[in-house]
């Protein structure tokens, strides 16, 4: 006989499933809090000295900034891989430009042009031209880094102007809250209006859903997963412009793991990879968690190495029991 | 009959959801050195019987007997080892290889771990030789056409000699000279003890070949016995079910020249459609008939745009010559259509019934989305075609089957399309969300929305639509009013048995 699975209680029936989802995340973000703050002794979550917790929220602008763009192409059903790669490209436009005396705002719209432009080039390969999603945009993380590398010549560019850092070390207002923080909140609440409340975002949701059938709908399902690598181009631009305004420098190292701990903020905030569900805010729930596993092992003096085996399992077990969670349906 | 059965199916019955069963409490037995005819329309349980003896499906209740021991077939493989083969209809062959790779398989002979290839072959042709197949065992699987494929499917079963052979219309896709190879075939096998099941649309076939014959209609067993005790009109009204109170439609409606509102003219399509002329009116219910394969369904997809500009002829909409070369084109131009595979092509399963039918009027809803007249139109919707849900924002994979299906018409009046084309629009759905689906169809058509409604089912054609054309290899065979067939008369046409074959 089949084992049977255990039932969910009556109450929790009546809690709908996107809000019982986010509960879920808020207990895990708890559950992290509370282990790390007795592994670290206080140091993880001070509220009196908030230093440690602006320090998660500023970790968690790149990728966050970052998965709010992938969570739309994985709700259609694909995957952007080349985002690592595109935010080197963006970030090292950005500096070279800068260093060739051109005004900084205009390097930086230079720049997010260019990391729209990718990701325009991989909608174009996979509605146009059909390619799979995730060779195709894994092939354009190599092309990207490869341009990155032989524009600088592998060198870091530093000693970039100034009044630029303003979008990544600036405080709001002579408070603590650090811009780039601000900024990632403002992508977070664009990226939610636009796919909460636009037809855009509905039709996102229903090309994940089925392609074909929203195809049979009359929706035009190509523009649809065209325009959403579009905007993950655009929003890694964002974050690589980010990143380079706090470092007041460009490296080819500003972005290593980012399409890991990308993917697995969309996946453990909720974003299922067979398309068709997710949410920004559990994106952005994600993305606080994974800054908060990389920040807190850090403070413990995990090895590097050790975190990546870390990281590995929690994405791992997540993405388990997504597909479990399908497989009783 | 005092043989055993090999196999004895006892009270099988599956469910599928809330919907009404696929099977429900359906016994058979099936003998050794038998062929075995299992008869039924479109839906009424054949091929999921097949399917649960084939391990693809459990059964939810019931039991099965092997050689008189009750026994469980948890998959395909488990049948298979159990004696159990089946010629599926959608051909599972490594296109990639050799014939002789594809019915040999994992007895492809070999020597220290290397095949043997000219061993191989020569065994396959032996083999094949054997069955009267004439092949060149060497070629690869691609190049062969659909109907020889079939017949390195059929070899490649009973290669593995199995004790029961089911086989799911396996003629056709088969020309009449291959036809004759697979009867042969078949007798041989009989002649070897072997159980062969057989599922046909065609009747002369089951007359010919059967040795006993088992009904099924809307999952019910009606009859099982001897082929001597049936003939056609047996086997037909028991198929169809006359009993049921589906009312004939005997009114002719009267339309002039104005009120056409789409034309075809010359329609064809590579191989499927070989000029298709028609008229279709306002408030009419046009329905086009024919077997699987006919060019019926394709029709339907090449009108709404589907197949892209891969047709020829005109097209014509109100009067205006129209190319539609993509759904979203075809809708532009005042058309809709309900898929076949409702599953699979029409509801979106991660949205809401609400969510659901505004589908198609996202762009009316305006960029940021205007959700109460979103919700106005729905409810709309749902009121006129008495959608049966708690609540809009219930997903739609709680409804049942025939409400899944009015939520798919829903989307199409919320767009105000006036010409539906339906592809069996009532395609496994219970007998009274049918007959509300028809009385829909009747309101909307008094209100000026004219339906193309692709169907094989024959009581619903008779009593649903103003207008029947038959279509058999694409063409045209014969078209009238409902008043103007009976059940029989319009089976023939479709059938394309004993009546009169045209060249």
């Amino acid at each position: 006989m089949k084992k049977e699975l255990i039932k969910p209680k009556e109450w929790m029936k009546r809690i709908p499933a996107s809000v019982s989802e986010k509960m879920g995340l808020l207990v895990i973000m708890v559950v992290i809090i509370v282990f790390f703050s007795i592994t670290t002794k206080g140091l993880f979550f001070n509220l009196t000295k908030m230093t440690n917790i602006i320090n998660i929220l500023q970790a968690s602008v790149l990728t966050g900034t970052v998965a709010v763009g992938v969570t739309f192409v994985i709700i259609t059903g694909g995957i952007d891989l080349s985002v690592a790669g595109n935010c080197v490209l963006c970030a090292v436009t950005s500096a070279l430009l800068m260093e060739r005396g051109i005004p900084w705002q205009v390097a930086m719209l230079i720049s997010i042009g260019v990391g729209t432009f990718v990701g325009l080039l991989n909608g174009i390969a996979v509605t146009k031209l059909h390619m799979v999603p995730f060779v195709t945009t894994l092939a354009m993380q190599n092309i990207a880094e490869g341009v990155a590398k032989t524009i600088t010549n592998s060198r870091t560019i530093t000693g970039l102007p100034k009044e630029m850092t303003i979008f990544g070390q600036g405080k709001l207002f002579g408070t603590m809250i650090p811009i780039s923080v601000v900024i990632l909140l403002a992508v977070f609440l664009v990226g939610m209006l636009l796919l909460n409340r636009t037809n855009y975002g509905r039709k996102i949701y229903a090309v994940g859903g089925n392609t074909y059938a929203a195809w049979l709908a009359g929706i035009n399902t190509n523009a649809v997963i065209l325009l959403a690598y579009i905007i993950t181009g655009f929003t890694s631009a964002i974050g690589a412009n980010i990143v380079v305004s706090r470092l007041q420098s460009a490296s080819l190292s500003i972005a290593s793991d980012l399409s890991m701990d990308v993917v697995a903020a969309c996946v453990v905030g909720g974003t299922s990879l067979m398309g068709g569900r997710g949410t920004i805010t559990g994106t952005l729930m994600g993305a606080l968690i994974i800054s908060m596993i990389n920040n807190g092992l850090n403070l413990m003096g995990v090895q590097a190495s050790v975190q990546l085996i870390a990281k590995g399992v929690i994405i791992f077990v997540v993405i388990a029991y997504d597909s479990l969670r399908k497989r009783d349906r | 009959m005092e043989k055993e059965p090999k196999i004895s199916m006892r009270n099988i019955s599956k469910r599928f959801g809330s919907a009404s069963p696929a099977l429900d409490h359906v016994s058979v037995d099936i003998y050794s050195g038998e062929i075995h005819s299992f008869a039924g329309v479109n839906g009424a349980g054949k091929s999921t019987l097949m399917k649960i003896l084939q391990g693809v499906y459990q059964p939810t209740e019931g039991t099965i007997l092997i050689d008189g021991k009750e026994t469980v077939i948890r998959d395909p493989r488990e049948a298979n080892s159990k004696g159990i083969a089946m010629v599926y209809q959608e051909l599972n062959l490594f296109v990639e290889r050799s014939v002789a790779e594809n019915v040999l398989m994992d007895e492809f002979p070999s020597k220290h771990g290397f095949l043997q290839w000219k061993k191989g072959y020569a065994e396959c042709r032996r083999f094949l030789e054997g069955l009267g197949i004439c092949l060149d065992v060497r070629a690869k699987v691609k190049t062969l056409s659909l109907a020889q494929k079939q017949l390195v499917e059929i070899a490649k079963c009973v290669k593995r000699s199995p004790q029961v052979l089911v086989f799911d219309e396996p003629s056709s896709s088969l020309s009449q000279e291959e036809e004759k190879i697979l009867y042969r075939i078949l007798r041989e096998l009989r002649r070897k003890d072997m159980a062969i099941l057989f599922i046909t649309h065609k009747m002369d076939e089951i007359l010919d070949m059967a040795d006993r014959i088992t009904v099924l209609r809307d999952g019910r067993l009606i009859s099982s016995g001897p082929a001597s005790e049936y003939d056609m009109d047996r086997i037909t009204g028991q198929m169809l079910g006359k009993s049921i109170s589906f009312e004939k439609n005997e009114q002719v409606k009267q339309f002039s020249e104005e009120d056409v509102v789409l034309e075809a003219k010359n329609i064809m399509l590579p191989k499927i459609l070989d000029g298709i002329s028609f008229r279709l009116h306002r408030g009419e219910v046009l329905a086009i008939t024919g077997l699987v394969g006919s060019g019926k369904s394709e029709l339907a997809r090449m009108l709404y745009g589907i197949y892209g500009n891969r047709y020829q002829g005109e097209i014509y909409v109100n009067g205006k010559r129209i190319s539609p070369s993509a759904p979203g084109k075809a809708i532009k131009c005042g058309l809709a259509y309900l898929p076949i595979n409702r599953k699979e092509e029409g509801i979106l399963h991660n949205f809401s019934v609400k969510k659901n039918i505004s589908a198609a009027i996202l762009n009316e809803l305006g960029f940021i989305l205007d959700r109460k007249k979103e919700t106005a139109v729905a409810g709309h919707c749902r009121d006129v075609y008495g959608i049966k849900t708690g609540s809009l924002d219930d997903m739609i994979g709680s409804l049942s089957g025939g409400n899944q299906q009015k939520v798919i018409l829903a989307r199409w009046l919320a767009k105000e399309q006036s010409i539906l084309i339906l592809d069996e629009p009532t395609r496994g759905i219970d007998v009274g969300a049918k007959q509300e689906i028809y009385s829909n169809l009747k309101k909307m058509a008094g209100e000026g929305m004219s339906f193309l409604m692709i169907s094989s089912e024959i009581e619903e054609i008779l009593s649903a639509a103003d207008r029947i054309i038959v279509i058999r290899n694409g063409r045209i065979i014969t078209e009238g009013y409902p008043k103007d067939f009976d059940h029989d008369t319009l089976l023939q046409y479709i059938m394309a048995g004993t009546t009169t074959q045209s060249a």
